[in-house]
């Protein structure tokens, strides 16, 4: 059997179904306001098995009203909210009045991990913050999302400042690296942030993964802890850019798409049918690439990586290979990798189409590995993606997706408080939930 | 009693990065053996070592792995690759040949006494080599075994070769960013290996919790374009809904008030608000409360004409000042500001340092030296940076004789046979020129 046969085994969906996600029975409150990033890690943690308990304010939080140019919203939910609600449970609690707090201070008590995006501070100050819930469930594990963190020189200056995507691009330095070259001009040339939400949903990814590892620590020690996470935090662990400042006393220069400052060529070209990644950049793939392409003289040109990587050789290369791939298609490139393949040549070229959302949606490959699936919410039924990270023993699931403002308010509160029927329409009738 | 203090007081105390050494480490005593290279595979194995776990990474004698032929413009620092240093820390280097028989055996033994492999090549090298989940499973049962790589273990693209870019290719990351009549932009910095190492990173430690649980280890399939198509999240459902593709709009947020815009100094800075508060705040800055009334609510300010007028006032207020004087109002009235800055300016941002998120510290062989710092800020168990990469080979001694018991007779042998090795005289693998590894007792071990 050979080893892709052999090894779907380990992940077949349909038994899949049938196992537990690794964070079955641990209970999460996320009490967060208009937060992409807790919002994302809050899903994550669904995805795990969690029980997820939303709370938002009676109104419903924020974060539903946005959507893609005010255009799609099922149940008054925009696809934002809707997509990364899933598998939580939605309740309403008033945290603006004592005695919502105090129905919040009892939840808290069986919460595994609670997961906030206020002001840094002001959950403190109302006497429901880390230092007092933690007094009343010692196991805890709390994460707090803001822009600028909780500790550091400028945290209680700017605590103000809510955080958001473009902030953490921004003030990462890793805007600065995308943009064309300086000679294209305005705006193309100026620092742009990629079309999805990187920071906050890569700030949702540490979070979730700091929880996991609280949780793994508790068992050992007992101990719950505090989590502080920023998406700028997040962006500059991603970027390499101070290294070079401080090997070399100056800033990195980047701002050099389609081209690259590490390899080459490793870039984007268009040809026949759309945009195709090419690379080939130590030496052997390199000659791989150009002899595939059908400029094998091109080698003794620029026959080391030192010689490739120079900004004026890249540009000189980059359009002599232009010339040659906009002649092709996709199918052509693929084609010729295989042969080289099959002939067992040396060296290895890497080819990939710049593959549109749409194109995705209608390919094979993602059918197979099982990566979107038709979920009904009402009337409606939406394409979303799957959780797509593979445990073979404790799979990630999607389950349902982000329910009406209070949908599990009788449910949530009968399970955790034994609150039910007049007790519950009290509450409502005082704007608590 | 802890409530007497402010919050800020108490906070910094509690994160307090002068503090990190005298506590504890959430994965001391897990060992992971990293057999992975370039960018993904070892940032996952780093961001496990930055909480601890005894991480030997895994390289074949001479030239190791292949990014350390790579390195920003070329330029190699002290003789290394600063690219290299970004996704190497606190590791110990071990450089045995694993298609030798005795360095498969000494590996076989490793895995014994190891918690978790970390691999990245092309699916199929690890069963061809005898030491895929099938081989090492059978050994080791508690083992997590993760296997990172371009599109999966099996599906119809289970043996194409894959980078960074062929990810953000495949995913629809790239033809999502940039502007609708340009090509589509190359995510800078590597995206699919580092938000795909930060995935793989969360899938170990959930599959580790699992195993306090259950006793039981599993296998792990983490691929670099799925991973970045799940960060498209909503995205999907727009296209599929629409039955049209999503539109590249630059720096424009479809989906909130959020944009780009350049100051009066020539800075760009980016403006956000998400929430009704947000939004006040800003316009009580820019002076425009009539735009609150005219537009009260989120849905309203998405429309094609809203976003249009709300943008324009934005840019126009944003050049009349400089790009600090919008930091400060950011603080003042509570809206979302940033600049884009470069990478000296986040460098030598001392906020950045007290949060351990630029980590200076000195490093044993390259002397005063910067990491980007863990982005997770645990009170209890916070991550750290000791160390960054050392050449091939450098802790082959200390891994024999304190792991698995070889003495020095033993070892000279297996020098001899070639079955380990060290790093050879070539750019990218020495050490930095003023260290002597001679000298140095580690290597000596």
């Amino acid at each position: 059997m050979e080893w892709h046969e052999f090894s779907k085994e380990y992940f077949e969906i349909e038994k899949a179904k049938l196992k537990s996600g690794p964070l079955e029975g641990i209970v999460v409150l996320d009490v967060s306001r208009a937060s992409p990033a807790a919002t994302f890690a809050s899903a994550l943690l669904a995805e795990m098995g969690a029980e997820v308990i939303k709370i938002e304010p009676p109104e419903g939080d924020e974060l539903r009203k946005l959507t893609p140019f005010g255009e799609i919203y099922i149940n008054d939910t925009g696809l934002p909210f809707l997509v990364e609600g899933r598998n939580k449970e939605f309740i309403t609690l008033n945290l603006e009045k004592a005695e919502g707090r105090e129905l919040f201070k009892r939840l808290a008590i069986h919460a595994d991990a609670i997961l906030e995006s206020f002001e840094p501070g002001w959950m403190d100050s109302m006497g429901i913050g880390y230092r007092q819930i933690r007094e009343i469930n010692p196991g805890v594990i709390w994460v707090s999302f803001s822009a600028y963190g909780c500790f550091g020189r400028n945290a209680k200056k700017f605590s103000k400042v809510p955080d958001s995507n473009l902030f953490g691009i921004a003030m990462s330095s890793y805007m600065e690296a995308n943009r064309e070259l300086p000679e294209v001009g305005e705006p193309y040339n100026l620092p742009t942030a990629p079309g999805f939400w990187m920071a906050t949903n890569l700030a949702g990814v540490y979070a979730a993964a700091g929880v996991v590892l609280a949780l793994y620590y508790r068992t050992k020690s007992g101990k719950g802890q505090m989590i502080d996470i920023t998406s700028v935090d997040s962006m500059i662990h991603v970027s390499p850019s101070i290294f070079w400042s401080h090997a070399h006393g100056e800033p990195l220069f980047v701002g050099v798409l389609p081209l690259d400052y590490a390899v080459f060529p490793y870039a984007y070209w268009k040809i026949k049918d759309g945009y195709v990644f090419a690379s080939g950049f130590t030496d052997p793939n390199f000659r791989a690439l150009i002899t595939q392409l059908g400029a094998e003289e091109l080698f003794e040109k620029y026959p080391n990586v030192f010689a490739r990587i120079k900004l004026e050789n890249q540009k000189v290369l980059y359009q002599e290979l232009a010339e040659k791939f906009e002649q092709l298609t996709f199918a052509d490139l693929t084609k010729r990798m295989l042969e080289w393949r099959e002939q067992n040549r040396e060296g290895v070229a890497v080819y990939m189409k710049v593959t549109t959302p749409k194109e995705v949606l209608e390919e094979d490959y993602w059918k197979e590995r099982g990566d979107f699936r038709d979920v009904k919410v009402g009337e409606d039924t939406i394409k979303v993606i799957e959780p797509v990270w593979r445990l073979s023993k404790s799979p990630l699931k999607l389950k349902w997706l982000a329910k009406d403002v209070g949908e599990d308010n009788g449910f949530v509160y009968k399970k955790f408080l034994g609150l039910a029927g007049k007790d519950l329409e009290e509450l409502k009738k005082e704007g608590l939930i | 009693m802890s409530n007497s203090k402010g919050y800020f007081e108490w906070a910094e105390e509690t994160f307090d990065i002068k503090r990190i050494f005298e506590k504890p480490e959430a994965l001391k005593g897990i060992r992971v053996l990293d057999v992975s290279q370039v960018l993904i595979g070892p940032e996952t194995a780093s961001l496990l070592a930055d909480f601890g776990a005894e991480v030997i990474k895994i390289e074949p004698p001479g030239m190791g792995e292949l990014l350390r032929s790579v390195d920003l413009w070329s330029r190699f620092w002290k003789n290394n690759s600063v690219g290299v240093m970004w996704v190497q820390r606190n590791k110990y280097f071990f450089g045995l040949n694993l298609k030798h028989p005795k360095g498969k055996a000494i590996f076989y033994e490793l895995v014994k006494r190891s918690d978790v492999i970390v691999e990245n090549y092309v699916p199929g090298v690890m069963e061809r080599l005898e030491i895929s989940y099938k081989h090492l499973s059978e050994i080791n049962p508690r083992l997590i075994y993760i296997s990172i790589s371009g599109f999966g273990q099996w599906g119809e693209r289970w043996n194409w070769p894959s980078w960074d870019a062929a990810g953000q290719a495949a995913s629809g990351a790239s033809a999502v960013s940039g502007y609708e009549e340009r090509i589509p932009m190359k995510l800078p910095y590597y995206p699919g290996d580092l938000l795909g190492g930060a995935a793989a990173f969360m899938t170990v430690l959930a599959a580790l919790y699992h195993r306090e649980k259950t006793g039981e280890g599993q296998y792990i399939d983490v691929t670099q374009a799925e991973n970045l198509a799940r960060h498209l999240s909503f995205i999907w459902s727009y296209v599929s809904k629409k039955r049209e593709d999503w539109k590249r709009l630059g720096n424009r947020d479809a989906s909130m008030v959020a944009n780009a815009f350049k100051t009066k100094d020539g800075r760009i800075v980016t403006i956000t608000a998400i929430s009704n508060k947000h939004f006040e705040g800003l316009c009580k800055a820019m002076g425009k409360e009539e735009l609150l009334e005219k537009y009260p609510d989120l849905v309203s300010r998405l429309k094609p004409g809203a976003r249009e007028e709300i943008d324009n006032e934005i840019k126009s207020w944003v050049e009349l000042l400089d790009g600090q004087e919008i930091i400060e109002k950011s603080a003042e009235f509570g809206f979302s500001a940033g600049i884009a800055r470069n990478s000296v300016e986040v460098y030598e941002d001392y906020h950045f340092r007290d949060r351990g998120t630029v980590w200076m510290y000195n490093d044993p062989l390259f002397g005063e030296m910067v990491h980007a710092g863990n982005p997770i800020k645990m009170s209890e168990t916070p991550a750290r940076v000791k160390w960054t990469v050392h050449p091939v080979g450098y802790h082959n001694r200390y891994i024999l004789k304190n792991i698995l018991g070889f003495t020095d007779e033993e070892i000279k042998k297996l020098e001899e046979e070639k079955v380990i090795g060290y790093w050879v005289d070539f750019f990218g693998r020495t050490p930095p020129p003023d260290f002597d590894p001679e000298k140095d007792p580690l290597f000596r071990w």
